[in-house]
């Protein structure tokens, strides 16, 4: 259950990026948030809401709703150069079959978006 | 009701940037000491305490070796390893599923690193989130376990993918058992063409001193390699 500290480190930096925009001193609301969790990147999305409902609770912004957009993992063939999904692969090339292929996308754990609705404008 | 400004930051920001900042840190610091950082990972009950038993008894007297034993609850595999010759510093994690940089730059506070040529951090038995947490390590090595079954690296390729070696553990009990070990390493390889496929046996010794040389050769390698950078 790694999501939990992981849920925390997001609100580390909700709060940095909402800090440094109001002199360090946290004002209004985050509505929501997104995250993008790539499939390689050992983080399970049920468990990272889970993890982030009890974490924004202690929070400045208790209201921030999680979004999660799936990174589906996608590799490269060595062989042939073709791109393709591995979870729709079963972890195959579908022009070569089994031949050995490099992790392009799906690694991604990272803060992409805050919505902040700032009351002092 | 009085709404404010909504205000769009678009951001790019690695959520594992901190512990990566401080990994960072670490791994400059192990750097300067010449020191070979070893992130041993497996699920539970793979056989890593063991090996790491065998292994610093036969490297004693050849490499001085720290090793950083990550535990949820209890202190017993530093107690094993403190028996089998080397320091050992227990990280008790307090139920957290894995170890992180913090973690480890606390327990070599007040740390001597010149006295050791080699540290090995066994991490807490886990396959999903250790894999997250670079440790300012040198190299990532995996042990697995036959009884655990074939499928591991097709269900946790992002695991071995990383890994320097893998370890085939408890080979020994292969003839008892209908583990695959064509499906386990054309998988592995897959994801990682380079890794180095060690096959071993901490109960028959099988395949250890493929393993030892490994390790003695990556050791004595990097302390040229951090001399060379200073």
């Amino acid at each position: 259950m790694h999501e939990l500290s992981l849920a925390c480190s997001i609100q580390e930096i909700v709060e940095q990026e909402i800090g440094r925009r109001c002199g360090g001193k946290l004002r209004g609301r985050v509505p929501s948030l997104t995250v993008r969790v790539g499939s390689m990147s050992g983080v399970e999305p049920e468990a990272l809401s889970f993890a982030w409902d009890v974490t924004r609770e202690q929070g400045p912004f208790p209201e921030a709703h999680l979004e999660i957009e799936k990174i589906p993992a996608r590799a490269l063939c060595n062989r042939c150069s073709r791109a393709f999904l591995l979870e729709e692969s079963n972890g195959e090339c579908p022009s070569c079959g089994v031949c050995p292929f490099r992790i392009v996308e799906g690694r991604e754990l990272e803060v992409r978006r805050i919505v902040w609705e700032d009351d002092e404008s | 009701m009085n709404t404010g400004k909504i205000r769009v930051l678009d951001l790019q920001r690695s959520v594992t940037a901190k512990n990566d900042e401080i990994a960072a840190a670490l791994r400059d610091r192990f750097r300067r000491n010449g020191l070979f950082v070893v992130n041993l990972l497996s699920g539970p009950g793979a056989g890593k305490t063991t090996l790491l038993e065998k292994t610093v008894q036969a490297l004693e007297g050849k490499l001085r070796c720290l090793v950083l034993e990550g535990d949820l609850r209890t202190t017993n595999d530093a107690d094993r390893i403190a028996g089998s010759g080397a320091d050992a510093i227990q990280i008790v994690t307090n139920g957290v599923c894995h170890l992180d940089s913090k973690m480890i730059t606390s327990a070599l506070e007040g740390v001597e690193l010149d006295a050791y040529d080699a540290v090995v951090i066994e991490n807490v038995g886990n396959l999903v989130c250790p894999n997250s947490f670079d440790l300012g390590e040198t190299v990532r090595v995996v042990v697995s376990s036959v009884p655990e079954g074939e499928d591991k690296p097709a269900k946790y390729p992002f695991l071995f993918e990383g890994a320097e070696v893998v370890l085939l553990n408890k080979i020994d009990l292969l003839p008892h058992t209908p583990f695959d070990k064509e499906a386990f390493w054309s998988a592995i390889g897959r994801v990682n063409r380079s890794v180095l496929r060690l096959e071993t046996s901490c109960t028959t010794g099988m395949g250890l001193d493929g393993w030892l040389r490994w390790f003695q050769g990556r050791a004595a390698e990097w302390k040229t390699a951090g001399r060379e950078t200073e």
